[in-house]
């Protein structure tokens, strides 16, 4: 399985969030305070969704947020995939301004207790997904694979990709890596037969899978994310304690959350290094830390799932929203 | 086809992120009797019958699958890319609010001949704020799903407050 690992690429994207004067994201500007949100305890500029890092007042992603902030008054109610177990203050403030607005979330606890039927397996993964990792996980011993995905949208560079290869590789724990075919900048990566003979026996690579089925199989004890708002969540319903590498928009937030707020995963620097990441795997996987943080997730795996089955607040809020909202055009 | 059955039109924004999620309670919606019709982008409706298989999306029963286009050019090669969001955002505020405005007339249409029951309500992701306009001009109610955290949220309506703090934009050294 282990061919050569040749990656075409195309210079799409999210490269326009490079900006001409990258320099406050060095001079410590970002890290400050920022206390004019009420809602948001202890939050740095760095902490905040990364559509607010902008150099200039007419740029194209404020003026949209703007527009549709200044919209959402007129919308019949507004929906969260969140908690309010999860973002307590948060939801607070927020009810406070807009009275129709209530946490439905998780999703994929709600709807992992919901009955099947027959679009229980329906998806829409937008790549194929390789489900012989389902038949490789099989192979494995419970909590014992760190399963790496950055996501649908994250880039890096190929020094980064090998960072984290080699760290993964030195850090001896097996794990599952899904490689988008569109994950690396600029060209075509070659992972070495060296890398390749280091990790043959306790690795798999593949371009794309079902990330709820893999997070749930007994296998996994850890995730390296990229952070996104549905990996998070999927982590938290599976209880897997997570290491967070935050790319972009809500993903600094998540990242805060998870290693601040919940304390069910540790950070890794954006600039990463190998040695960073073998020995923040091995924390994860196998030391103390790890241990503290899995008892944590699994305590906000239990909370989710009570909150989503009937009779849980999120579970209330969305029989609620319909009841009262997306039913009230068949009751007149 | 009982013309009391809610029928749901939903809309993600158009990328993977938000897609899956708002599935999710797509689903939730018809294990509560709901008929759905799912509106992804042509682009990515493309993506999921290369992913998943030509008939994937057929023959569900009150499920639908539908497309309007996103108003980018083509790109190159295969098309099986996460598109560039700034595009996408400024597509979505120009280009999106006609062809929605135009299917759900066909989707009345389709109800006046019984094929569908009528669109009684839209549930749009938040930033997909088109939706609203449509939504008000039909007198249907409209439900705005965020697939983020709310801290996301509670931002997006504190970003005149970091400009009238002078916290954004952001300073650089030059």
């Amino acid at each position: 399985m282990f061919g050569v690992w040749r990656f075409n690429f195309k210079l799409t994207t999210i490269i326009n969030l490079i900006y001409a004067d990258e320099s406050y994201l060095t001079n410590g500007y970002l890290d400050t305070k920022v206390d004019c949100i009420p809602g948001l305890q202890n939050f740095r500029l760095k902490d905040l969704p990364d559509f607010i890092r902008i150099t200039d007042t007419n740029d194209s992603m404020v003026e949209f947020i703007i527009e549709a902030a200044g919209r959402a008054h007129r919308a019949s109610a507004f929906i969260f995939n969140t908690s309010n177990e999860l973002e307590k203050d948060v939801m607070n403030v927020l009810s406070s301004t807009f009275p129709n607005i209530c946490a439905i979330g998780p999703l994929s606890s709600l709807l992992s207790q919901s009955p099947q039927n027959q679009l229980s397996s329906l998806s829409t993964n937008l790549w194929k997904e390789d489900t012989k990792c389902l038949d490789w996980l099989e192979s494995k011993e419970p909590s014992s694979v760190v399963y790496v995905n950055f996501g649908s949208m994250t880039v890096m560079t190929a020094e980064k990709l090998l960072e984290f290869a080699w760290g993964l590789a030195n850090s001896k724990q097996h794990f599952l890596w899904i490689i988008r075919p569109d994950l690396v900048i600029g060209g075509s990566v070659v992972l070495s037969s060296e890398f390749k003979n280091e990790i043959s026996d306790r690795s798999l690579i593949a371009s794309w899978c079902p990330q709820e089925q893999v997070l749930n199989h007994p296998s996994i004890g850890g995730f390296l994310t990229h952070c996104g708002w549905n990996s998070t969540t999927e982590s938290i319903s599976a209880g897997v304690p997570m290491l967070c590498w935050p790319f972009f928009a809500d993903q600094p937030a998540n990242c805060r959350y998870i290693c601040n707020e919940w304390e069910i995963g540790m950070e890794i620097d954006t600039n990463v290094k190998r040695d960073e990441v073998k020995n923040l795997v091995n924390e994860l996987m196998v030391g103390e830390k790890g241990k503290k943080m899995r008892k944590k997730i699994i305590e906000l795996k239990m909370k989710a799932a009570e909150d989503t089955r009937p009779g849980g607040c999120s579970y209330m809020n969305l029989e609620k929203v319909i009841k009262e909202v997306l039913l009230k055009q068949n009751q007149t | 086809m009982s013309d009391k059955k809610p029928h749901a039109v939903l809309i993600p924004y158009p990328v993977q992120g938000h897609i899956n999620p708002l599935l999710k309670l797509a689903k939730l919606l018809h294990l509560r009797g709901f008929h759905i019709t799912y509106v992804n982008t042509e682009y990515n409706h493309k993506r999921l019958l290369k992913s998943r298989g030509p008939n994937a999306f057929d023959d569900f029963i009150d499920f639908s699958f539908e497309t309007i286009p996103d108003g980018l050019p083509p790109t190159d090669g295969d098309g099986d890319v996460s598109q560039d969001i700034h595009a996408l955002c400024k597509s979505i505020r120009k280009n999106f609010l006609q062809p929605f405005r135009e299917h759900l007339a066909r989707l009345r249409d389709r109800a006046a001949s019984g094929l569908v029951p009528p669109v009684t309500c839209i549930v749009s992701d938040i930033s997909m704020s088109f939706t609203i306009q449509a939504a008000e001009e039909l007198s249907l109610p409209v439900v705005l799903f965020s697939p983020s955290n709310a801290c996301t949220f509670l931002t997006f309506i504190h970003v005149n407050t970091l400009l009238d703090k002078g916290l954004i934009p952001l300073k650089g050294n030059s």
